[in-house]
């Protein structure tokens, strides 16, 4: 579902990501490492807003460079920093966004329900705090059901209660065949996600279960957060 | 004190003020070249004829038109940066009043001296060439009232919004069944023209769009699919965000038309071919103005289009949506040439649309690819089909039609192989 063959990303003469091979074909992944590691490069690179200097990119089979608006037509994403146009309304991002993806109002009624984002739908975007804008850019990203879903720090600045929410979808039928969870929230990610990518210095220092990291790592018995720190 | 307040003033944004005098400067040379004249004695004529109720309502639509040219953009400059350190500093009354009036006083005052200096140098002191500056003022002063309505009353529909927009409407219509004075009118049909391809005319329609408002107002999305399809959404966003950028940019476009037909009727040219010739050469100089401030709206929103970045549009819809929104845009200045040329709008309109969409995938492509500005590539494309409009309309119009395919290549290419940049760029944070 999710596929990047040996994907580079060069920035200036700055290699951002070298040489980096992921795939994902069903479940919950959750993408960690520390700052400036290239995650959030990664991200941009699943989703085609960037081009890979070398390299592939496929979703759902679709390549991204060539067959671009399949593989969007199958790609939801949250991204890290939720800068919507503060002139326009929720309503007019959300209206537009089911409208290229062909969603039914019942549905966008129902993704607007679950994040609990129907009293903001009128307010100015500009209006509206961090948390408010990420759930909206949340609403925009799981609206038609996507089969592929990549969240980039997708808790930041939400409550408790839209956290919760947010478990609930990823937990529920119309959840994702394959998700790609970016993050440094490792509680979170730790009761959704089933396998772990590690990226350091714009490359995978592993990538497995939290049993088969254990046993990359030969760290026996190490907690998540463990592992995190002595190897990214 | 005073002397480091006005340096501090210059400094803290009033030079950017500097840049109106700076274009009125090449409007007025370009009106004394051309013998661009509004017919201003007659105008006065008939003004002083009228009765004493139209005499009160003419002066003081124009007193208005003239006082909202100058406040807008002064007070915008002034207040853009610094102006909360001055307003912490613990000045009395009449200081700020002082400093302020110097500082406006000093804005005021070179331009003047500059209009009088040129004046004296082309030894042509008389009052008929009064007529170009202050025919150059009257018309930005029109351009930009209508701009700062816009940007006055739009995003929060009231009463009083809706009587505006409705007495501008009134007010022209008024004007052209009392003839004379059509400049004027003109200029009151533009602010009807303008609002209503405006976001206003969006604000006002939206509750329309909703049937019932028993029902919830999401189940009503659907109904909606119209508004929501990528060229209004590019439309929206670019007029609710850049609002005052976009329509600055039509403004100008609209002085340019109307300066190409004042140009040819009061230099007397008849040949058709000289017609175009003249029209063309405004056509592309008006689409590089609007081209320019289009690709600069879309550079400083880059940043915020992560979310519509992944949705599933092809190139050719996101090009056609830009170009749609595009044409969105020209249609004051279209509305302009209709008036004023009827033989040669077509192909004056077909010149305007090929050379702003050359000029804004131009920029697109550009600015992508570099990720910086490109306006003085933008301005020399455009300049460079106005010269070629100038020297020959036909030859214009093959290569506005050569452009369209190259301008396709261009947003395909940028589409395919363009990162889409997602930091702010320099000078737009």
């Amino acid at each position: 579902m999710i596929e990047a063959r040996s994907v580079t990303k060069i920035l200036g003469d700055k290699a951002i990501l070298s040489n980096v091979s992921i795939r994902i074909d069903a479940g919950i992944v959750a993408l960690l490492g520390p700052n400036g590691a290239g995650k959030t490069t990664l991200m941009r690179l699943l989703t085609g807003i960037w081009k890979p200097t070398e390299g592939s990119v496929r979703i759902d089979g679709h390549d991204l460079l060539h067959d671009d608006v399949a593989a969007k037509r199958a790609l939801g994403y949250q991204p890290e920093f939720p800068d919507l146009h503060p002139e326009l309304r929720p309503r007019e991002l959300l209206d537009f966004a089911a409208a290229a993806r062909s969603v039914s109002s019942e549905d966008l009624a129902e993704a607007v329900d679950r994040f609990g984002v129907a009293p903001l739908l009128d307010a100015p975007v500009g209006s509206l705090s961090m948390g408010q804008k990420r759930l909206v850019t949340l609403v925009a990203a799981t609206m038609h059901r996507p089969p592929v879903l990549l969240l980039d720090e997708p808790t930041n600045a939400l409550d408790p209660h839209r956290v919760a929410a947010l478990k609930d979808y990823l937990r529920s039928p119309d959840a994702p065949r394959a998700a790609l969870i970016s993050t440094h929230q490792l509680d979170f990610v730790r009761t959704v996600a089933e396998r772990f990518i590690l990226l350091a210095q714009g490359q995978v220092a592993g990538d497995g279960t939290l049993d088969e990291l254990r046993e990359q790592f030969g760290m026996p018995g190490a907690s998540l957060e463990e592992i995190v720190l002595a190897k990214t | 004190m005073l002397a480091a307040a006005l340096r501090y003033r210059r400094a803290a944004g009033l030079h950017r003020a500097l840049r109106i005098w700076g274009a009125a400067l090449v409007g007025y040379a370009v009106a004394i070249g051309l013998k661009v004249e509004v017919p201003l004695g007659r105008w006065g004529r008939e003004w002083l004829a009228s009765r004493p109720f139209d005499r009160a309502a003419v002066a003081g639509a124009i007193l208005a038109a003239i006082a909202l040219a100058v406040q807008a953009p002064l007070r915008h400059a002034m207040r853009r940066y610094g102006h909360e350190q001055i307003a912490v500093l613990p000045l009395t009354l009449r200081q700020r009043f002082a400093i302020d009036f110097t500082a406006v006083s000093l804005f005021l005052l070179p331009p003047h001296v500059a209009l009088l200096g040129i004046a004296a140098a082309a030894a042509v002191v008389a009052p008929s060439t009064l007529g170009p500056p202050v025919s150059i003022i009257g018309l930005a002063g029109l351009a930009v009232a209508h701009d700062a309505l816009q940007v006055a009353l739009l995003d929060r529909p009231r009463r009083v919004d809706r009587a505006a927009v409705w007495l501008s409407f009134i007010a022209s219509a008024f004007m052209l069944f009392r003839g004379g004075l059509i400049a004027l009118a003109l200029g009151y049909v533009l602010v009807g023209v303008t609002i209503g391809a405006s976001r206003r005319a969006m604000a006002l329609a939206e509750p329309y769009l909703v049937r019932s408002a028993d029902e919830p107002r999401i189940a009503n999305a659907a109904r909606r699919e119209s508004l929501a399809s990528p060229a209004l959404y590019e439309t929206r966003w670019l007029l609710r965000g850049n609002a005052r950028r976009i329509m600055g940019a039509n403004a100008t476009a609209v002085i340019c038309i109307v300066a190409a037909e004042l140009a040819i009727r009061n230099n007397g040219v008849i040949r058709f071919i000289s017609t175009l010739r003249i029209l063309f050469l405004f056509a592309a100089l008006a689409a590089g103005a609007i081209a320019v401030e289009i690709v600069r709206a879309r550079n400083a929103s880059r940043p915020l289009r992560l979310v519509d970045a992944v949705l599933p549009l092809s190139a050719v819809r996101r090009l056609m949506s830009l170009l749609a929104a595009t044409t969105a845009f020209l249609i004051a200045p279209a509305v302009a040439a209709i008036i004023m040329e009827p033989r040669a709008a077509v192909l004056v309109i077909a010149q305007l649309i090929a050379a702003a969409f050359f000029v804004v995938l131009l920029g697109e492509h550009r600015s992508l690819r570099t990720s910086r500005g490109t306006e003085g590539e933008m301005y020399g494309a455009a300049a460079a089909l106005a010269i070629v409009g100038a020297l020959s309309p036909f030859v214009a119009l093959a290569v506005a039609a050569l452009l369209v395919p190259l301008s396709l290549h261009l947003a395909r290419t940028s589409h395919a192989h363009c990162d889409l940049p997602v930091d702010v760029p320099e000078g737009f944070a």
